[in-house]
């Protein structure tokens, strides 16, 4: 079920409010067990095949962590757990090169793995079943994330009253709407143009593949940041603080940057659990065994490589694994380990900054060639779309292109990529700008405007593109 | 008051390769000129081998200031002549 889809916005989201505010005159309990029961038929109805593995993975992590936290070894019990995790994880997700991947196993997954690993010391507590089901498994981040930190999660569930909060569901509302009008409005319509031109990369003439191309990494921008916007307001509707997902990462002027922008919770995640641990290793060992580790010991081949090259390459290696096991997917991890690696050679050696605009220009063309391979059903066919955005199938226009629509389309969207503000600085004013929302009868209309447009174009395309992963 | 001042900064300094660096206890990494995420490893490794201690991932994310590293040193320091 997606959160653009009517079904979800006439059935499910209205339930869900009306039985919250219900069950919360009952109590915390009869709210919190309300939340879990909606969570339970949102996938249910999604993907009710599955719904057997989320219960049992849930249920399964959460006698874990009880049995980490009576144990003298947590530590070893936690490495079960992350082991076993990863060991479903493999089974669904690898087994051929296109599986069926169930909704969501890998944003509940990691969230449960993060879990895990953050009780592994032993000395902090177990949260409780119901708080612990609601970390894993609330609808609004279930199908695709934000993965979930537990130390700024945890702590929300207990100590506080389960009931709606008015600054909290305006506020949530908000991000919904702004969400439903990213997916609804912007990233569906382009869903034709893309299919179109990577079903056909061979047809595509220089105008067409530099549009195929373009439609593509706007579409899937305004489909994940215009989710994650969902998410964080549905979360927040119920009193939850969702993290950041996005930070307007077009805008990055590095590539380095644009991985702290976007996707953020991923990257939180294995710049914590994978990129840090084996940096540290990795220092400890030449520090032991006598070898420089500062910069200047940075800037040589074989100190690069050991203490750059390879904590990246093996992080970059598992962003691609997390998406799939397609080539297309370790050549896209691969083209951003080498952005990655030429963004920090430069930096080490103290090379003149590259000016912000050409910066973000260089690093938004980077991004672009490699999401054709993310994108694209093949390895040929992502060659076959950059041969012909680098004028290999010829200049013409195609003749079925709307030229003067599509262009403005697309410069409307590139408008909205870098000068709009954030959802979240619209909503919070953080930071402060002029367009920040307050309740207001203006701010009122506008946002019922722009709920109705989000409304009016829902029931296209619907299911986001994250939820395959 | 973050009472290994000297030794922090000297240690960013040689890291980094710039005499010119000035550190205060208030002082972000982040906000240090040509900082990345991966030098608070590194200046914590050199940490832990000047003053034979070791931090935990978890504490070293905490990290944000000289002067959390200082106070860290010193009830790491604190903890291991009890």
């Amino acid at each position: 079920m997606s959160f653009s889809g009517l079904p979800f916005l006439l059935g499910f989201l209205p339930l869900a409010l009306c039985g919250f505010a219900v069950a919360g005159r009952r109590g915390d309990a009869a709210a919190k067990g309300w939340l879990i029961a909606m969570s339970l038929l949102f996938y249910g109805v999604a993907a009710p095949a599955f719904l057997p593995l989320l219960v049992l993975s849930v249920a399964g992590n959460f006698l874990l962590l009880q049995r980490m936290h009576r144990s003298a070894f947590a530590g070893r019990w936690a490495a079960f757990g992350v082991a076993a995790n990863l060991a479903v994880l493999g089974w669904f997700k690898y087994p051929t090169p296109d599986p069926v991947t169930p909704l969501g196993l890998s944003f509940f997954t990691f969230t449960q793995i993060g879990c895990l690993l953050y009780h592994a010391g032993g000395d902090t507590k177990p949260p409780r079943a119901a708080d612990y089901a609601l970390f894993a498994a609330f609808f609004p981040g279930l199908t695709a994330g934000p993965i979930l930190n537990p130390h700024d999660m945890l702590p929300q569930y207990g100590g506080r009253r389960w009931r709606f909060d008015a600054e909290d569901l305006a506020a949530g509302l908000g991000f919904f709407i702004i969400g439903l009008l990213k997916k609804t409005v912007l990233a569906d319509p382009l869903a034709s143009v893309v299919a179109w031109g990577f079903d056909a990369p061979d047809d595509l003439t220089l105008f067409p593949a530099w549009q195929a191309a373009c439609s593509y990494s706007l579409q899937l921008y305004f489909d994940f940041s215009g989710y994650s916007d969902m998410a964080i307001g549905l979360a927040r509707i119920f009193g939850l603080r969702f993290p950041d997902n996005f930070d307007q990462p077009y805008r990055a002027p590095s590539v380095i940057e644009y991985w702290q922008r976007w996707h953020m919770s991923l990257t939180r995640f294995l710049m914590t659990h994978v990129h840090a641990p084996l940096t540290l290793s990795v220092l400890r060992w030449r520090r032991d065994h006598g070898l420089p580790i500062g910069a200047a010991a940075q800037r040589t081949a074989a100190g690069f490589a050991w203490m750059i090259a390879l904590p990246i390459g093996m992080t970059m290696a598992l962003v691609a694994l997390w998406h799939g096991s397609a080539w297309t997917f370790l050549v896209f991890g691969a083209l951003h380990s080498a952005f990655l690696l030429v963004n920090h050679l430069w930096r080490l050696h103290r090379m003149p900054a590259v000016p912000r605009l050409p910066g973000i220009g260089l690093t938004y063309v980077c991004v672009l060639v490699a999401s054709v391979f993310f994108r694209a059903a093949s390895l040929s066919d992502a060659g076959s779309v950059l041969a012909g955005m680098a004028g290999g199938h010829g200049v013409t226009f195609a003749p079925d292109i709307r030229m003067a629509g599509d262009i403005c389309r697309l410069a409307l969207l590139y408008a909205i990529v870098w000068a709009a503000p954030s959802t979240r600085r619209i909503m919070q004013g953080d930071p402060p700008g002029r367009l920040t929302w307050r309740p207001s009868p203006r701010w009122a209309v506008a946002m019922g405007c722009a709920a109705t447009a989000g409304l009016l174009a829902a029931g296209g395309t619907g299911e986001f593109l994250y939820f395959r992963f | 008051m973050a009472v290994y001042l000297p030794e922090i900064r000297s240690i960013i300094r040689d890291l980094l390769h710039d005499n010119d660096i000035d550190v205060a206890p208030e002082t972000r990494f982040d906000d240090l000129v040509g900082w990345d995420s991966m030098d608070l490893v590194s200046v914590v490794v050199e940490v832990e081998c000047h003053f034979d201690l070791q931090f935990e991932l978890p504490e070293i994310e905490r990290l944000a200031t000289i002067g959390d590293l200082s106070r860290m040193i010193e009830a790491k320091r604190a903890l291991a002549t009890v």
